[in-house]
C-alpha cells in the first residue's frame, strides 16, 4: 500500500487555484505574490441554514461536523480551519475564532498597523471561506495524476481527507523498484506544484499512520491538529526523525515495530476517543495495542474499535477506488446550423479549446479526436451521401448493415460503435484525426482538423458536433528558450507534428515507412507500412513514438548510417511493368526500346539475373532480369517473363 | 602589354570576383548555414563551399530519366543523415524504390516516404491524361503541399522530390521555407526547366558522357573504363553564392553491378598544358 498525503491540503488547494488564476494574467509578479501571501481558511457560520443557505449545499456535512467537533470555536461562529505558513508566523492558529484571527492580522488601529506592515514588509492576510467539497473534488482530480502508478487509487476514508491511497501491489517491478516508483511519483507531483509525503507499507492503517506522524513539524494544519486531538499533545520524546522524510518505505513485515513508537494521533481515531485514551495515560500506539481487545468496546466508539483492529491486522482493509474520470469530451449544438467549412472551423476551434482545457487540467495528451457530426436530415438530404468518414477520408453510405460490417472489418480506424451510430442515423458522420504523440496543443489539433475538414465534403448542414478525445499520458516536457525557440527545436517533436499533418490531409496510406521483406519478387521485397499505425491496442502509442524516434536518430557508433549494400536494384520501380514487346529478344535488340516517344538504341545488355518463386506459390513468377544500357545513356531494368516470353520494363536506374 | 600590367589585370579580376562572391553570400545568408561535403571529392570541388549547404534548394537537372541523377543525389544525402533528422522522399509518382537507397548507405529506418495520391507514372508516361483535370490538379496540389510541409519541418534533414514544371511562386515559397527550417531540398527536374528562372541555390546538370564525347573532348585518367560502368558529368549551372565558370564539371563513374558511385579525375589536355608552360 502507498499513502500519498498532502499536508495542509485546504491551503495547497487554494494556492493551486490562485496560481492558475494568476497564470492567466501571465504575470510572474502576480504568481510570486500568490505563493507568498498569507492565507487563512475559516469555517462557515455555525448554522448556515439560517444565514447562508446556498453555502450549505457546497459543504460536506461530514467534514463540517468533524471540524466543529475538533474546534469548539467553530460551533458558535466562523473559526480558522487551516493557515498558511506565512499566516502561522503572524500568530494565526487553526481553531481560533475568525474575529480573533482578523484582529491579529489587522489590529484595531488599522491604518497605523497597515503602515507598520508596509514598513516591515509584512503582507496582508487573505481570509477565505473553507470549501470542503471543493477540497475533495480537487483531491480526486489529483488522483488522475497517479493513475499510471497504481491500478487502484482511493480517497482517504477519514473526514476532511488529505491523502490518497494507492494499491501498488506488484507495480514496483514496473518501475525498477518501489523506491523508484515513489521517487517518480513524488517528482511528478512536486513538478505539478504539490507538497506531499509518501509512505509504503503492508497495510492501509500503517501507511496512513506513517504519513500523518508529523508531530515534529512546527507548522501544523487543521488536519494535523485533528489527528493530534487538539492542542493537548506535545512532541513525544524519542521520535525517529527518519519518519519525517518525504518518502518512507517500510520493509515487509516490519511496520508493527515502528508503529508502536507513533503517537495516538496516527491511529485514525475520533478526537473524543483520543481524549478517553489520553485520560487513561496512553500516548503511543504501542500502548494502545497492548490493551485487552475485549475491553475496547466498552471504552471506545465502534469506529475506534474497528480502527484498532485494522491497525493490529485483525481485520483486512481495502481501498475504495475512485472511479475513472469521465472521458475528455466536448459538445456543440445550436439551432443555427453550420453550413460551410468556415462555420465548421469555428465550431471545431471552440470544441478543441474546451478539450485542451480538460487535457491540461488532467495532465493528459490527446492522441485521437473523434468528432461525430449530426447533419440536418431534410427531405433533400436523404439522397445525399452521408455516412462514415474514415481515417482515409472515404465517404461511404452506411444504410446497408452488411456494408457497415464490412467497413468496420476493413477499416481499423472505424470502430463498430461508430458504424453502429451511423447506421442508426444516416445523417451522422464521424471524423477522426490522430496525432503521432500525445499532445495538448490546441494549435496542432486545430491544424490537423482543419486539414481533414478541407478534404471532407460537407454536403449537409451540421447542427451538433460531439468531440471525444482518446487520451494518453503526456510525454515529459522540455524547457524552452525564453526569447526565441526557433533554434531549440526537438527533431522528434517537429517530425511528429509533420507526420500528424500529412496523415491528416493525405491519409495514413500516404505517409509510409519501408521494411524489407524476404521475397525475391522486387515489387514485394519492400513492404510499405503506415508511419502512424492504428490505435489497435495500448502499445500503439509507444510504437508511433518509436517510429519517429528511429527516423530522427542516427545510428549508434561512429555516427555513420549503414554500410552501403551492393545492389542492382533500380531507384525507380514501376508499380505496373511496362510492356516492351511481345516478340523475341532479338527483335528488341535490333529495334531498341520505344519509350516516352523516343526510340532508344541498345548499346549493351547485362544479365540475366533469374528471379523465380517456388512453384507452389500463389503468384509464382519466373523472370530473367537484364540491365539494358542505351546509347543515349539511360540504364533500364528489363525482364523477360519466362512463362509468356514477353519483355517488360520494370525499372530505371535513375 | 607588359608582364606587370597583365599581373595587375589578373589581380583586379580576382578582387572583383571575390567581392562579387562576398556580396552574393551576404545577401543570401539569412540563417546560419552549414556545409555538408559529399563523399565525392570532385563534386565537392565543383560546389562553392566545398559541399552542399543546409537550408538550401538544390536542383538536379537530368538530361534523360535513367541517367542516375537520383543515385548521385542519394549518395550526397548520406552525409546529411549523420546528424539527427530524416530523409523525406516526396514521391508523387509512386515509383521510388527504397531498396536502391540502401546502396547509398541510407537505412530504411531513416526514410519517410510521402506518397500523395498517385499522379501518374513518370517512367511509363501518360497517366495524367487519363485523369480528370480537376483530380490531377488536386493531386498536384497535394504533392506540392506535402513538399512544402516537409521543407518547413526542422525534423527533416533532406527532402528528395521529383518535380516537373512549376511556377516560380512555388519555388520561391520552397526557398523561404528552407531558409526558415534549415532543411536541404533536392529537386530532381527534367531538362525542360532549363529555360526557366529558378530560386534554387544550386542548379546541377547531369549528363551522360558518351564515347563520342570522350573522343572529342577530354582525356580520362586510368581506371575509367566503361565496361559495366557509366560515366556521367555533373555541371554547375547556377549558384547563388558564386560566379559559375562554364567549363567546370565533375566526372563520376557508376558501377552498374554494385550501384557504387565514385569520382574520376580528368587529365589536362596536353596541348593546353604545353601552351600554359610556354
Amino acid at each position: 500500500m502507498l499513502c500519498l498525503r498532502f499536508p495542509n491540503w485546504p491551503i495547497q488547494r487554494l494556492r493551486q487555484q490562485q496560481s492558475s488564476d494568476a497564470a492567466q494574467l501571465t504575470a510572474v509578479s502576480a504568481q510570486d505574490v500568490v505563493s507568498h501571501q498569507p492565507v487563512a481558511v475559516y469555517s462557515p457560520l455555525a448554522d448556515p441554514s439560517e444565514d447562508r443557505p446556498r453555502r450549505r449545499q457546497d459543504a460536506s456535512e461530514v467534514d463540517l461536523k468533524y471540524i466543529r467537533t475538533l474546534f469548539p470555536a467553530a460551533r458558535s461562529g466562523p473559526a480558522i480551519v487551516a493557515v498558511s505558513e506565512q499566516a502561522w508566523r503572524q500568530g494565526i492558529r487553526p481553531g481560533m475564532p475568525l474575529a480573533e484571527a482578523r484582529s491579529m492580522a489587522v489590529p484595531v488601529v488599522a491604518r497605523a498597523a497597515s503602515a507598520r506592515r508596509k514598513q516591515n514588509g509584512l503582507p496582508e492576510v487573505m481570509f477565505c471561506e473553507w470549501q470542503p467539497l471543493q477540497d475533495r473534488v480537487a483531491l480526486t482530480a489529483v488522483a488522475e495524476l497517479t493513475r499510471r502508478f497504481a491500478p487502484v487509487v482511493g480517497l482517504d476514508q477519514m473526514p476532511v481527507p488529505d491523502c490518497l491511497m494507492l494499491d501498488i501491489t506488484g507495480c514496483g517491478s514496473l518501475f525498477g523498484s518501489e523506491s523508484t516508483l515513489a521517487e517518480q511519483l513524488l517528482k511528478e507531483l512536486q513538478a505539478a506544484g504539490f507538497r506531499c509525503r509518501i509512505a509504503i507499507a503492508d497495510t492501509v492503517a500503517a501507511v496512513w499512520a506513517f504519513t500523518h506522524d508529523d508531530t515534529t513539524d512546527p507548522f501544523r494544519s487543521a488536519g494535523e491538529r485533528r489527528a493530534q486531538g487538539g492542542a493537548r499533545r506535545g512532541k513525544p520524546g524519542g521520535q525517529d526523525q527518519s519518519l519525517n522524510l518525504p518518502i518512507l518505505i517500510m520493509p515487509p513485515g516490519q511496520h508493527e515495530e515502528w508503529l508502536k513508537r507513533l503517537p495516538l494521533s496516527s491511529a485514525r481515531l475520533h478526537p473524543s476517543d483520543i481524549g478517553v485514551l489520553s485520560q487513561l495515560g496512553l500516548q503511543t500506539l504501542g500502548q494502545l495495542c497492548q490493551l485487552p481487545r475485549e475491553d475496547l468496546p466498552a471504552r471506545l466508539s465502534a469506529d475506534a474499535v474497528l480502527r484498532v483492529q485494522q491497525l493490529v491486522g485483525l481485520l483486512p482493509e481495502t481501498i475504495d477506488p475512485i472511479p475513472e474520470a469521465s472521458p475528455v469530451q466536448a459538445e456543440w449544438s445550436s439551432e443555427f446550423s453550420a453550413k460551410n467549412h468556415s462555420d465548421m472551423l469555428q465550431v471545431m476551434e471552440h470544441l478543441i479549446g474546451l478539450v485542451c482545457e480538460q487535457l491540461e487540467r488532467r495532465r493528459l495528451g490527446c492522441i485521437r479526436l473523434t468528432c461525430q457530426l449530426r447533419c440536418l436530415n431534410d427531405g433533400e438530404s436523404s439522397t445525399q451521401d452521408a455516412g462514415v468518414i474514415s481515417s482515409s477520408s472515404v465517404v461511404r453510405r452506411t444504410d446497408d448493415p452488411a456494408a457497415v460490417s464490412r467497413l468496420a472489418a476493413a477499416k481499423p480506424g472505424v470502430s463498430a460503435s461508430e458504424t453502429h451510430v451511423s447506421m442508426q442515423n444516416p445523417a451522422e458522420q464521424t471524423l477522426i484525426v490522430e496525432t503521432v504523440k500525445p499532445t495538448q496543443s490546441a494549435k496542432l489539433l486545430t491544424e490537423i482538423v482543419t486539414l481533414r475538414l478541407e478534404a471532407m465534403k460537407l454536403t449537409l448542414a451540421v447542427d451538433r458536433v460531439h468531440m471525444l478525445a482518446t487520451t494518453a499520458l503526456l510525454p515529459v516536457g522540455r524547457q524552452k528558450d525564453l526569447f526565441d525557440d526557433t533554434h531549440h527545436f526537438v527533431p522528434t517533436e517537429e517530425l511528429s507534428a509533420l507526420v500528424s499533418r500529412l496523415n491528416s490531409r493525405l491519409g495514413p496510406d500516404a505517409v509510409l515507412i519501408a521494411r524489407e521483406v524476404a521475397d525475391v519478387r522486387p515489387e514485394h521485397a519492400v513492404r510499405l507500412l503506415p508511419a502512424v499505425p492504428g490505435l489497435d491496442d495500448e502499445a500503439s502509442s509507444s510504437r508511433r513514438e518509436d517510429v519517429v524516434h528511429q527516423l530522427v536518430t542516427p545510428a549508434q557508433g561512429d555516427g555513420s548510417l549503414i554500410d552501403r549494400v551492393k545492389t542492382t536494384r533500380p531507384v525507380r520501380l514501376l508499380p505496373v511493368p511496362f510492356l516492351l514487346t511481345e516478340r523475341h529478344g532479338d527483335t528488341l535488340l535490333a529495334e531498341g526500346i520505344l519509350w516516352q516517344g523516343h526510340r532508344l538504341a541498345i548499346r549493351q545488355i547485362t544479365g540475366p539475373e533469374r528471379l523465380q518463386t517456388a512453384w507452389w506459390h500463389e503468384d509464382a513468377v519466373q523472370r530473367d532480369y537484364y540491365r539494358i544500357q542505351t546509347e543515349q545513356g539511360p540504364l533500364m531494368w528489363v525482364y523477360r517473363d519466362l512463362g509468356s516470353g514477353f519483355w517488360w520494363l520494370h525499372g530505371v536506374f535513375d | 602589354m607588359s608582364a606587370a600590367s597583365a599581373d595587375n589585370l589578373i589581380a583586379r579580376a580576382d578582387t572583383m570576383r571575390e567581392l562579387q562572391r562576398v556580396m552574393l553570400k551576404s545577401s543570401s545568408a539569412s540563417i546560419t548555414q552549414q556545409t555538408v561535403p559529399s563523399d565525392l571529392p570532385s563534386l565537392n570541388a565543383l560546389l562553392p563551399d566545398g559541399g552542399f549547404s543546409t537550408a538550401s534548394l538544390v536542383e538536379w537537372v537530368s538530361d534523360l530519366p535513367g541517367l542516375a541523377a537520383t543515385t548521385i543525389a542519394l549518395h550526397c544525402v548520406r552525409p546529411f543523415l549523420v546528424q539527427p533528422g530524416c530523409l523525406a522522399v516526396v514521391d508523387g509518382h509512386h515509383e521510388f524504390y527504397p531498396l536502391a537507397a540502401r546502396s547509398a548507405g541510407i537505412a530504411f529506418s531513416r526514410m519517410l516516404l510521402i506518397r500523395p495520391a498517385g499522379v501518374s507514372g513518370r517512367i511509363s508516361g501518360g497517366g495524367a491524361g487519363r485523369l480528370g483535370s480537376a483530380t490531377a490538379g488536386s493531386q498536384q496540389a497535394d504533392m506540392l503541399w506535402s513538399l512544402e510541409q516537409a521543407a518547413r519541418c526542422p525534423g527533416v534533414r533532406v527532402v528528395l522530390c521529383w518535380l516537373d514544371r512549376v511556377s516560380a511562386t512555388v519555388l520561391r515559397r520552397l526557398q523561404l521555407a528552407v531558409e526558415r527550417s534549415g532543411v536541404t531540398v533536392f529537386l530532381m527536374r527534367p531538362p525542360s526547366v532549363l529555360n526557366q528562372p529558378s530560386w534554387a541555390d544550386l542548379r546541377l546538370r547531369v549528363s551522360a558522357v558518351t564515347q563520342s564525347c570522350q573522343m572529342a573532348g577530354s582525356r580520362l585518367s586510368e581506371g575509367s573504363e566503361t565496361d559495366g560502368q557509366r560515366l556521367l558529368s555533373v555541371r554547375l549551372l547556377k549558384s547563388r553564392q558564386t560566379v559559375v565558370e562554364k567549363q567546370q564539371r565533375a566526372l563520376l563513374k557508376i558501377d552498374d553491378e554494385t550501384g557504387a558511385v565514385s569520382a574520376i579525375s580528368e587529365l589536362a589536355d596536353p596541348a593546353t598544358a604545353a601552351t600554359a608552360v610556354v
